[in-house]
C-alpha cells in the first residue's frame, strides 16, 4: 500500500515536470509564431513599397530570413512537444503502447541524445564568437546585427533538450503503467469535429442545395 | 497482423539484407559502405517509426564522429554551420508564408459556397456532382494545400450529397480522395519549393513547369468521369429537375420573374418602369451593376491586351503592325459577339449563379491567379507572392466574417508545427548527407549506378520504382530531403532534366497518398464518411484514379514538352 501511494507520488511530481517543459516549448512556440505575422506584414510592406511605390528598402531582405530562421528554430521543441514531427506511422500506429514506449525511449536516447547535445554545444560556441565582435550580416552592404539569430540556436538546442528528457520520461511513464500520459491541447491540422461543426451547422442554414 | 505491419516489417528485414549483402559480398570494404549502413539505418528508424528529422541529427552526428576520427570540434562546426545555412536560406522562407496562407484560406470557410454554386453551375453535365467535387477539390487544394482537410471536409460535405443523388459509393469516395491529393502538384504547392530547395531548381520554374501537369490531371480525372457517367448512368445518374433548380431571389419573385426571365431586359425596365415599387432602387442598381462586370471585364481586359501587347508590337516592327492590330480587332469582335449572346442568354437563374459563383469561386481563383501569374511571369519571388497571399488570405478571412484572435492564434501555432517539419527534416538532412558524402557514400552509390550501364529510360524507370515504393511507408518531405539529394548528381549522368525530374517526383509522390494499404486520403476520408461506407469502398474507389495518375506520369515522360514547355516560353 504504501509501496503504491510513493510510486504514484513519484509520478505526480513526474508529470508535473513534464507539463512545466511542454509549458515552456508551447510558449516559446506559439509566441514566436506570431513573428510569422510580422514576417506577412513586413514582406507584403516591401512589396508595396519597391513596387508602387519604388522605395526599395535593405533591411527587409535580412529581416525576413532572420524572422524566419527564429521561428523555424524556436518551434523545434513545440512541434515535438504537440508530437507534430512527422514519422512513420506505419509499424509504430501498430504496436501496443509499451513497445511504442520502448522503441521511443531506446531512439531517443541513441539518435536524439547525441544530436540535440551536439547543437546546444556548438551553438553555444557559434553565438559566443559572433556576440564576442557584434557581427553583422555580410549578405547586404551596411547588414543588420546578426548575432542574435545566431543566439536563438543554442536556445533552441536547450529547448530541444529539455523537451527530449520530458519525452524520454513520458516514455518510461508509459513503459511502467501501459498507457501514454496526456499531451497538451494543440489545434490539429485536421480538425475533423471543427470540420463537422462548421459542414453541418451552416447547411441547416443553408438547405436549398442539398436535397 | 494487418497486410501494412507485415509489409513494413519486409521492407524492414529487405533493408537490413542488403546491408549485410553489401558487407559480405563486398570483398574489401571502406568509408562509402559504413556511409550507407548509415543511410540503412536511417531509413529503418523512420520505418519503425521515430522522428525523421532527429534521426538524421544523431545519425548525422555519430557517424560524423567516425568520419572525423573523433574530432568533436570539427563535428560540432559541421553541425552549426549546417544548421544556420536552413535557418538563413532565402528560399525556405516561402514555405511558412505559403502554409499561413493556406490555413487562412480553410478558415474562410468558403469551400461550401464554392461546391454549392458550382454545382449548379455545372448541372447538366454527366456526372456532375463528382465534376464539381473535383473541381471544388481542385481549387481548394490549390490555395491551400492542406490534403487532409481537403478530404475530410469533402467528405462530409460532398460525399453525403453525391451518395444521395444514387452516385455509385465507390465513384464517390475515388473523386474525393483523388481531388484533395491535387493540392502537392499544382503550385503553389510546399513540394515543390523543398524539391526546389533540395535539388537546388529554381522554385518558380519549377511553378511554372507543374501548371500544365497539374491542369492535365485535373482533367484527366474530369474526363474520366464524364465517360463512365456518360458509358454507364447508374454509376452517376443525371440530377432531376428538382436537384438543378436554381433558387431565385425574393426580389425577383415580387416583380414577377421567374427563373427563365431575360436578365438584363427585365432589370433595365425595373429600373424606369413602375413595377420596381415594391423593391428597393438600391437592390436593382447593385444587381445592374453585377450584371455589367462581365462586360467590363471584357473591356478592361481589351483595353489591356492593346496596350500591352499589340501597342509595342506596332512600334517594334511596323511591318507586322497591320497583321497583329487586325488580328485583335478580329478577335475582340468575335469575343464581343460572345459576350452579346451570353446576355441574351442570361435568364434571372443563370444571373443568381454568376452572383453565387462571383461569391465564392471568384475571390479564391483570383488569390491563386495573382499569386501564381506574380511569381511565374517574375513579378514578384515566391516568397512576396507567399506574404501578399497571406494578406489576402487575411482578407478573404475577413470578408467571410471569420477574421478573430482565436482563428488567428490557431492558424499561426499550425502554421510553425508545419514549418518546424519540414525545416528541421531540412536541418537533420542537411547534417546527414554531409556526413553520408564525407564517408563516400554517394560515390559508391554513383559507381555502383554507373556500372549497371543503364539507358536514361531504365534509370529512371527504377528511380521512381525506387520513389513509389518508399512513398507508401515514407512522408513525401522525408522522400525529398532523404532521396533527391542522392538522384540529382546521378541526373547530369543521364542527360535529364532536374527540373523534368522534380515534375515526374511531384506526380509520382502525390500517388503514394492514394496507393492501398497506407494511403492517407483514404484514412482520413474513412474518419468522416457516413457509416456504410467501409474502407474497401474507398480502396476500390482511388484505383482507377491511381490509374489516371500513372498515366499520366507515362504522358509526362513521352511528351516532357506538357512540362517544360512554358518555363522554356517564359525564361528561355
Amino acid at each position: 500500500m504504501r509501496n503504491h501511494s510513493s510510486s504514484s507520488g513519484a509520478l505526480s511530481v513526474l508529470m508535473r515536470f513534464i507539463r512545466f517543459i511542454d509549458a515552456v516549448s508551447t510558449f516559446a512556440g506559439r509566441t514566436s509564431s506570431w513573428l510569422i505575422l510580422v514576417l506577412t506584414l513586413i514582406i507584403s510592406f516591401e512589396v508595396v513599397s519597391r513596387y508602387v511605390f519604388g522605395w526599395p528598402h535593405d533591411w527587409v531582405f535580412d529581416t525576413s530570413y532572420m524572422l524566419f530562421g527564429a521561428v523555424l528554430l524556436l518551434s523545434g521543441a513545440y512541434a515535438l512537444a504537440t508530437d507534430s514531427h512527422v514519422r512513420g506511422d506505419l509499424l509504430y500506429s501498430a504496436f501496443p503502447p509499451r513497445m511504442q514506449a520502448s522503441v521511443d525511449l531506446s531512439l531517443y536516447l541513441l539518435f536524439f541524445v547525441p544530436g540535440v547535445i551536439a547543437l546546444l554545444v556548438a551553438g553555444y560556441w557559434f553565438a559566443a564568437e559572433s556576440w564576442a565582435i557584434r557581427e553583422s550580416s555580410s549578405l547586404t552592404p551596411d547588414g543588420p546585427p546578426i548575432y542574435p539569430l545566431k543566439m536563438v540556436i543554442p536556445v533552441a538546442g536547450a529547448l530541444l533538450v529539455a523537451q527530449g528528457l520530458a519525452e524520454m520520461i513520458r516514455a518510461g511513464i508509459c513503459l511502467v503503467t501501459g498507457t501514454w500520459p496526456d499531451r497538451v491541447l494543440d489545434p490539429k491540422p485536421v480538425d475533423i469535429e471543427r470540420l463537422r461543426a462548421e459542414v453541418l451547422g451552416s447547411s441547416s442554414s443553408e438547405t436549398r442545395v442539398s436535397p | 497482423m494487418s497486410f501494412a505491419v507485415r509489409f513494413g516489417i519486409g521492407l524492414l528485414l529487405t533493408v537490413f539484407a542488403a546491408v549485410f549483402l553489401v558487407f559480405v559480398a563486398t570483398p574489401d570494404t571502406n568509408d562509402g559502405h559504413v556511409g550507407l549502413m548509415m543511410l540503412a539505418l536511417v531509413v529503418s528508424a523512420i520505418l519503425i517509426g521515430f522522428p525523421a528529422a532527429f534521426t538524421m541529427m544523431g545519425m548525422g552526428v555519430l557517424f560524423g564522429l567516425y568520419a572525423f576520427r573523433g574530432d568533436f570540434h570539427i563535428l560540432t562546426n559541421l553541425v552549426v554551420q549546417r544548421t544556420y545555412a536552413i535557418v538563413t536560406d532565402d528560399v525556405l522562407v516561402a514555405i511558412p508564408l505559403f502554409i499561413f496562407m493556406g490555413y487562412l484560406v480553410e478558415r474562410a470557410n468558403l469551400i461550401e459556397r464554392l461546391f454549392s454554386s458550382l454545382h449548379l453551375a455545372m448541372a447538366r453535365l454527366p456526372g456532375a456532382l463528382a465534376v464539381v467535387t473535383l473541381v471544388t477539390c481542385a481549387l481548394f487544394a490549390t490555395a491551400t494545400g492542406i490534403i487532409g482537410a481537403v478530404v475530410a471536409v469533402m467528405g462530409l460535405l460532398a460525399l453525403p450529397v453525391m451518395l444521395k443523388a444514387g452516385y455509385d459509393a465507390k465513384l464517390a469516395c475515388g473523386v474525393v480522395t483523388a481531388g484533395g491529393c491535387l493540392g502537392i502538384l499544382i503550385p503553389p504547392s510546399v513540394m515543390l519549393i523543398v524539391y526546389g530547395a533540395t535539388a537546388g531548381v529554381s522554385v518558380v520554374q519549377l511553378y511554372a513547369g507543374a501548371i500544365l501537369p497539374g491542369l492535365m490531371l485535373t482533367g484527366l480525372y474530369v474526363a474520366y468521369v464524364i465517360i463512365a457517367a456518360k458509358l454507364k448512368p447508374s454509376l452517376a445518374p443525371p440530377l432531376t429537375m428538382e436537384q438543378r433548380k436554381v433558387p431565385v431571389p425574393a426580389y425577383a419573385t415580387r416583380l414577377g420573374w421567374n427563373g427563365d426571365t431575360r436578365a438584363l431586359p427585365a432589370l433595365i425596365r425595373a429600373l424606369k418602369g413602375r413595377r420596381n415599387t415594391n423593391v428597393p432602387l438600391s437592390t436593382l442598381t447593385m444587381y445592374l451593376a453585377l450584371a455589367t462586370l462581365p462586360l467590363l471585364a471584357y473591356l478592361l481586359l481589351g483595353q489591356l491586351i492593346f496596350q500591352w501587347v499589340v501597342a509595342p508590337t506596332d512600334a517594334a516592327e511596323p511591318a507586322a503592325a497591320g497583321a497583329s492590330a487586325s488580328a485583335f480587332w478580329i478577335i475582340s469582335a468575335a469575343l464581343g459577339a460572345l459576350l452579346m449572346a451570353a446576355y441574351a442568354w442570361f435568364t434571372v437563374a443563370r444571373f443568381e449563379i454568376l452572383k453565387m459563383l462571383l461569391g465564392s469561386c471568384f475571390p479564391l481563383a483570383a488569390l491563386i491567379t495573382a499569386v501564381l501569374g506574380s511569381i511565374v511571369f517574375g513579378l514578384a519571388t515566391p516568397t512576396e507572392a507567399a506574404a501578399i497571399g497571406s494578406l489576402g488570405g487575411i482578407a478573404l478571412a475577413a470578408a467571410y466574417r471569420r477574421l478573430n484572435f482565436f482563428m488567428m492564434r490557431d492558424s499561426l501555432a499550425l502554421t510553425i508545427k508545419t514549418t518546424a517539419m519540414v525545416g528541421w527534416l531540412f536541418i537533420g538532412a542537411g547534417i546527414f548527407s554531409s556526413v553520408f558524402a564525407l564517408l563516400g557514400g554517394q560515390a559508391l552509390i554513383e559507381g555502383w549506378v554507373f556500372s549497371l550501364d543503364l539507358s536514361p529510360l531504365e534509370f529512371m524507370i527504377l528511380a521512381q520504382l525506387i520513389i513509389f515504393v518508399l512513398g507508401w511507408p515514407m512522408d513525401w518531405a522525408q522522400i525529398i530531403v532523404i532521396f533527391i539529394p542522392i538522384f540529382v548528381p546521378l541526373l547530369d549522368h543521364f542527360g535529364i532534366n532536374p527540373l523534368f525530374f522534380g515534375l515526374l517526383v511531384a506526380i509520382n509522390l502525390q500517388t503514394a497518398f492514394l496507393t492501398p494499404p497506407v494511403a492517407m486520403a483514404a484514412f482520413y476520408l474513412r474518419g468522416v464518411a457516413p457509416p456504410g461506407i467501409t474502407l474497401n469502398h474507398i480502396f476500390r474507389g482511388m484505383l482507377p484514379f491511381l490509374a489516371i495518375q500513372i498515366l499520366a506520369l507515362v504522358l509526362l515522360y513521352t511528351f516532357p514538352a506538357i512540362g517544360l514547355w512554358l518555363p522554356a516560353q517564359l525564361y528561355g
